[in-house]
């Protein structure tokens, strides 16, 4: 097996593992003050701090772990649950419905995807439910994109040819030939596309707009942690690097799928 | 070659020692416009108050009276006459000459039924103006009202010229010692020397309001040199960096701020005084104030500030007692789970001390909602419009018992035995009663428990060393940079 793999993995079933934890155990409560032991340094009380509500970081951490990937989980599936039925549906049909469908894409490709994401959130409110939507809105050009590539190249095979021939409705070959063909890439696609939604979400939150304390989220520990750079640089050392190892290990993870699922890279 | 560049090295000496006369100064919050008579933003008041405008008296930095455009006045015997003796010579920046035309159509404007002054009812007991001549006048007020000479040193209470009012919101034509300049959106205010000033000129040639809301921005600029005061700075956390370098000077003093947790009281089940008082036992105000203001604010127990006439300490009526805040709670008929939306202004002790009191509340089973609000969205959504459970905020007035005694007002406290005790304090003109009913307003407000008082807002400042003259307290909101200087 790819060490891209395994890292991957291994990096996102920590994140994921974390996030379940928090759920039903965390140290402290996330949202639990305790003023008299503010910005405490890492220790057996708190593993990685407090910060400066005396908040503990770990519990923090966990919580917004949680948070971080509900946004990022909903966002994927309302890119793809969108995304790729249209994708398809421009493979299968061609013509002016692929055409509507790709200059579609490519407007929404024109807009600056995390800006757009600030205006709608700034517009609808801010809040968790907001941004799920406002990142998901931008995966869904990316997943029309992916699966219509892919299934084009499908609806050429042999296979399908043959299917066609035989008398096999567009419908059904879309459903039960092309799908599943696409669907490693897919997979690909979206772990590639949960890693941009973890810093999009980060960065919606670092300015105000994603998820609202008392919950705590890694991209305001961040914003709160920069008035403290100097006392207390470790509080931004934290959250910053929960960012850094989550996206980098989906996006080993994804690396190391498509090497593994793409049989011309097979074996290299 | 080098002869000219020595040359010209010596011309430029001088110059450069000449010592610095302008000053930048800056601040949280950029002012929605420039006209402090038809606003409540504290914003306006620090560009302007003293700096731009002028009232008949003026508040100075310990929150004493002090002549302004009025250099003396007498009172009637009945306390319904004030004779105020106007200075000469006075001229607003158009021009235009100040005269007792000016002050009848001043008071006249801001007590009219369209008036939009934010503290529209102290002009209320203003029954009319007379001009005997054009250097006296005589406000006569329907009943004696105790305050009257402080509330018309207020910055809601200054003199505006007929000329310039309707264009003051863009371009502000006062009496002051500095006129408007510039205006840039988004980043600063620049006022300069109003060289036919009537008194003592400034010192300053120039002063630049800067507009910088980010704490850590804030820091930054103090740091670099890029303001030279920050007389309200936002981030106490970094205090201590300032205290250890003697570039600057760090100055802690009081506000009339007193920061509340406002209640509105027409909604269920804010109406209720249990609701009330639980939630005052349910906050721990140390918490609060070791946590968002660095320990620098002192507890308060109603609205009024330790120090003021009157002031009585009602800070143990409350104390923090969550077992008790969930008994009343019960009482009450809340049940555990019950939701609550706070909303929350730009300024750290409402957007982080948020967080604190959601905290807070959560250990008595309330689980609260925060709602950030830029400036303009919480002026209109919960100050017009009242359309909300509780808010986070600092009354940055001075002694404004009276806003618990209006008709409407944004929490909706409406206590008629309060409202009675405040005519008879408006009423009262004997000192010793004065402070017998105001000890009275305050045991009520406390009683009641109309918001949740939590803290004083302390003025904590930091300024360049060599900057002298800045106002250590801030008795009224603003920045009067009229004494401001550099030292040799």
């Amino acid at each position: 097996m790819k060490p891209s793999l395994v890292v991957g993995g291994a990096l996102t079933a920590l994140l994921v593992g974390m996030a379940l934890l928090s759920l039903v155990w965390t140290p402290y409560s996330p949202t639990g003050i305790d003023i008299l032991h503010k910005l405490a340094p890492p220790s057996a009380t708190h593993l990685l701090g407090s910060d400066s509500l005396g908040r503990d970081v770990l519990s923090m951490i966990m919580a917004g772990a949680r948070n971080s990937i509900a946004v990022s989980v909903i966002a994927v599936a309302v890119g793809a649950g969108i995304g790729v039925p249209l994708g398809c549906l421009a493979a299968a049909k061609g013509g002016m419905v692929n055409e509507v469908t790709m200059r579609a894409t490519d407007l929404a490709f024109a807009f600056p995807a995390l800006l757009t994401a600030v205006m709608i959130t700034a517009l609808a409110g801010p809040g968790a439910t907001n941004a799920m939507i406002a990142i998901g809105i931008f995966n869904i050009p990316v997943f029309t994109r992916v699966a219509r590539g892919a299934a084009i190249v499908i609806w050429q095979r042999d296979f399908v040819m043959a299917a066609r021939a035989v008398g096999k409705t567009r419908w059904a070959i879309a459903v039960g030939d092309v799908l599943p063909n696409i669907a490693a890439v897919l997979l690909v696609q979206m772990t590639i596309q949960f890693a941009l939604g973890i810093i999009a979400d980060a960065g919606l939150s670092y300015v105000g707009l994603g998820t609202q304390p008392p919950q705590p989220s890694w991209g305001r520990m961040l914003n709160d942690a920069q008035t403290y750079i100097f006392r207390a640089p470790l509080l931004a050392v934290f959250p910053g690097a929960a960012i850094t190892l989550a996206v980098l290990g989906l996006n080993l993870l994804g690396d190391g799928l498509r090497d593994r699922l793409d049989p011309r890279l097979r074996g290299r | 070659m080098r002869g000219l560049s020595v040359a010209a090295a010596l011309f430029l000496l001088p110059a450069m020692a000449q010592a610095k006369d302008t000053l930048s100064v800056g601040m949280v919050l950029e002012p929605p416009h420039l006209d402090v008579t038809a606003g409540a933003a504290a914003a306006i008041r620090e560009v302007t108050y003293a700096n731009l405008y002028e009232g008949l008296t003026r508040i100075d930095e310990k929150g004493e009276i002090r002549p302004g455009l009025a250099e003396s006045w007498t009172v009637s015997e009945d306390g319904k006459a004030y004779t105020f003796k106007l200075r000469a010579g006075v001229l607003f920046h158009d021009g235009t000459p100040f005269d007792c035309d000016v002050v009848k159509f001043s008071y006249g404007r801001a007590a009219a039924a369209d008036s939009v002054n934010a503290q529209k009812p102290l002009f209320a007991a203003i029954a009319k103006t007379e001009c005997p001549d054009a250097r006296t006048a005589v406000v006569m007020l329907s009943q004696p009202t105790a305050s009257f000479l402080f509330n018309m040193g207020w910055a809601d209470a200054s003199m505006i010229s007929p000329k310039s009012a309707a264009t003051n919101k863009i371009n502000p034509v006062g009496t002051g010692p500095f006129k408007f300049k510039n205006w840039a959106k988004g980043d600063r205010v620049e006022l300069v020397r109003n060289p036919d000033y009537w008194g003592e000129k400034a010192k300053l040639s120039a002063v630049t309001f800067r507009f910088i809301a980010d704490p850590t921005a804030a820091t930054a600029a103090m740091l670099a040199g890029d303001v030279d005061a920050f007389p309200q700075f936002p981030a106490p956390e970094a205090l201590d960096q300032f205290k250890a370098d003697k570039r600057f000077t760090v100055n802690v003093g009081s506000t009339a701020g007193k920061i509340v947790m406002a209640l509105n009281e027409s909604r269920k089940p804010f109406d209720d005084v249990r609701v009330r008082r639980a939630l005052a036992y349910a906050i721990d105000r140390k918490q609060y104030i070791d946590g968002i203001l660095s320990g620098f604010g002192q507890p308060i127990g109603s609205h009024y500030m330790p120090g003021d006439l009157g002031y009585v300490d009602l800070v143990g009526a409350y104390p923090y007692d969550p077992a008790k805040a969930r008994a009343l709670l019960a009482e009450a008929g809340i049940k555990p789970g019950f939701t609550m939306t706070i909303t929350t202004p730009p300024p750290g002790y409402a957007r982080k001390g948020g967080e604190v009191i959601a905290a807070l509340l959560e250990q008595v089973g309330i689980t609260v909602k925060l709602a950030p609000m830029e400036w303009a969205q919480w002026l209109d959504i919960v100050f017009k419009q009242y359309n909300y459970d509780a808010t986070l905020i600092a009354h940055v007035e001075p002694r404004d018992l009276g806003i618990y005694a209006r008709d409407s007002y944004y929490f909706n406290y409406k206590n008629p035995e309060y409202r009675a005790i405040y005519d008879k304090y408006l009423a009262a003109t004997d000192p010793a009663a004065q402070i017998a009913l105001l000890g009275q307003l305050q045991r009520k407000l406390s009683d009641d428990e109309a918001n949740v008082f939590i803290s004083t807002l302390p003025k904590i400042g930091v300024w360049n060393a060599r900057l002298r003259g800045m106002w250590g307290n801030l008795p009224v909101p603003s920045n009067d940079v009229t004494a401001a200087h550099w030292a040799e």
